[in-house]
């Protein structure tokens, strides 16, 4: 206590002087207008430097749980990015509709469950090979299909192994029609982009647009009628001038093929055994 | 002492209302404005405490403020100025003068009385200037108002410790 009033009693003249000095310095910024702006604009100035450096600081102390949450957040939405892309992938291709729509068209149709052990997509005729052949009961001529939509017909069958002629081959040629309509054409693939080939000799009177779905028109004893095949992006005129030609997006994605199955007709003995009669005939 | 202390309270109310009814009013070409109650610091004599200095400056400062509607602008400046004056006087006494000489031409001399009063408007209109702008916005002006206001309250004052050295 004595050393405090020491103190004080020492230094009472510049204690004094910060005391008056700072009353009338109170006064002058508070009852002054012009003064008292200036101080408000600079105590603002240096009391936002000082919280922003406070604020800094504060922010890199937290910086690892922060980051800890981030992480976290950052799994969550990757896994939400994922199941949306797949959920639209599969919108897209409308294939849970279609896998019970093809469901229910091969009802009446054994199928061979195979795998694809050779495929391309960048030739101008494309060809698939698959893991079964004839012990199989695979033939030429039958249809393949997968779980989004079709995939081609057989070319050749060996003992195990069968050599397919996909959508993705110039030589390619399936009927399909436009659903809901009865508009029907050829699919062919005229090389470029493996996801899209053209249904061609639409007639110029249908009223076609945008979106609507193109499948198996069922006038082959290769696929049923109704099999998902994709969906049309463009209308454009044919060549000539004389029908549409339409760009279908396939719902089969060629690069990425694995599982498929082989479509054994019901009929295909009795198709054979006529087949074999003309023959003998000739 | 008490009689000392009146008569310089007397002082302090007679250039305060002249400041704040006259002096307030002069504006020499549109700069110049005397300051006259800094006189009072010059009356203050060499014993005089640091901490008397001090109040009487605070003292006249707020009361100029009170004329010139500036709470807080006089009594900053003038307590300044009366924190330096101790020394300034210093610096101006002879070695061998009396402990409660009162500065002035006969106590000082005339060229040290007038340096000493000199430095104490200068220090005044300064710290004034400075509080009243807070900018160098207008430098040749500024320039212009400080020293016109200080040569006027230079020669004002210069009057007034004439006058009351003939009584």
């Amino acid at each position: 206590m004595q050393g405090l009033l020491d103190f004080l009693k020492k230094y009472s003249y510049g204690l004094l002087f910060i005391l008056l000095e700072g009353v009338s310095l109170l006064l002058l910024f508070r009852f002054n207008l012009y003064q008292g702006s200036v101080w408000f604009t600079s105590a603002n100035a240096v009391s936002g430097r000082v919280l922003e450096w406070e604020s800094d600081f504060l922010s890199y102390i937290t910086l690892g749980e922060r980051n800890k949450e981030l992480m976290q957040k950052n799994l969550v939405l990757e896994q939400r990015v994922r199941a949306l892309t797949e959920l639209l992938d599969r919108a897209g291709h409308d294939s849970t509709y279609t896998e019970l729509r093809q469901k229910e068209l091969l009802a009446d149709f054994s199928m061979v469950p195979a795998e694809v052990v050779g495929n391309s997509v960048n030739k101008h005729n494309n060809y698939l090979t698959i893991n079964k052949g004839e012990l199989d009961g695979v033939r030429p001529e039958m249809g393949v299909v997968c779980g989004t939509g079709v995939v081609g017909i057989v070319y050749q069958a060996s003992s195990h192994y069968a050599i397919v002629m996909p959508l993705l081959n110039g030589k390619s040629n399936i009927s399909c029609r436009v659903r809901g309509t009865d508009y029907f054409g050829y699919l062919r693939w005229e090389g470029g982009h493996p996801l899209y080939a053209s249904l061609g000799d639409i007639p110029r009177h249908a009223r076609l647009k945008e979106g609507m779905t193109v499948e198996t028109s069922g006038f082959s004893a290769v696929f049923p009628a109704g099999l998902f095949v994709g969906k049309v992006t463009k209308v454009e005129n044919s060549e000539d001038g004389l029908s549409y030609k339409l760009q279908v997006n396939l719902s089969t994605d060629f690069a990425r093929l694995r599982d498929v199955c082989v479509l054994t007709t019901p009929n295909r003995v009795e198709i054979d055994s006529l087949q074999q009669k003309i023959e003998t005939e000739k | 002492m008490m009689q000392s202390f009146f008569s310089r309270l007397l002082w302090a109310f007679i250039l305060l209302v002249f400041q704040g009814l006259v002096f307030n009013h002069i504006h020499f070409f549109g700069y110049a404005t005397p300051v006259i109650y800094v006189y009072i610091l010059c009356l203050q004599p060499l014993n005089t405490s640091r901490w008397a200095w001090l109040l009487w400056g605070f003292a006249v400062g707020l009361g100029s403020d009170f004329f010139s509607e500036t709470p807080g602008l006089g009594a900053a400046s003038m307590t300044l100025t009366a924190l330096c004056a101790p020394q300034l006087l210093r610096l101006f006494t002879p070695k061998d003068c009396l402990e409660d000489m009162v500065p002035g031409y006969r106590t000082l001399g005339g060229w040290k009385y007038i340096g000493y009063v000199t430095l104490l408007v200068l220090l005044q209109e300064a710290s004034v200037m400075m509080l009243e702008v807070f900018s160098f916005f207008s430098a040749l002006d500024m320039l212009y108002t400080y020293l016109g206001s200080s040569a006027l309250s230079i020669v004002l004052i210069l009057a007034l410790e004439r006058m009351r050295g003939n009584k």
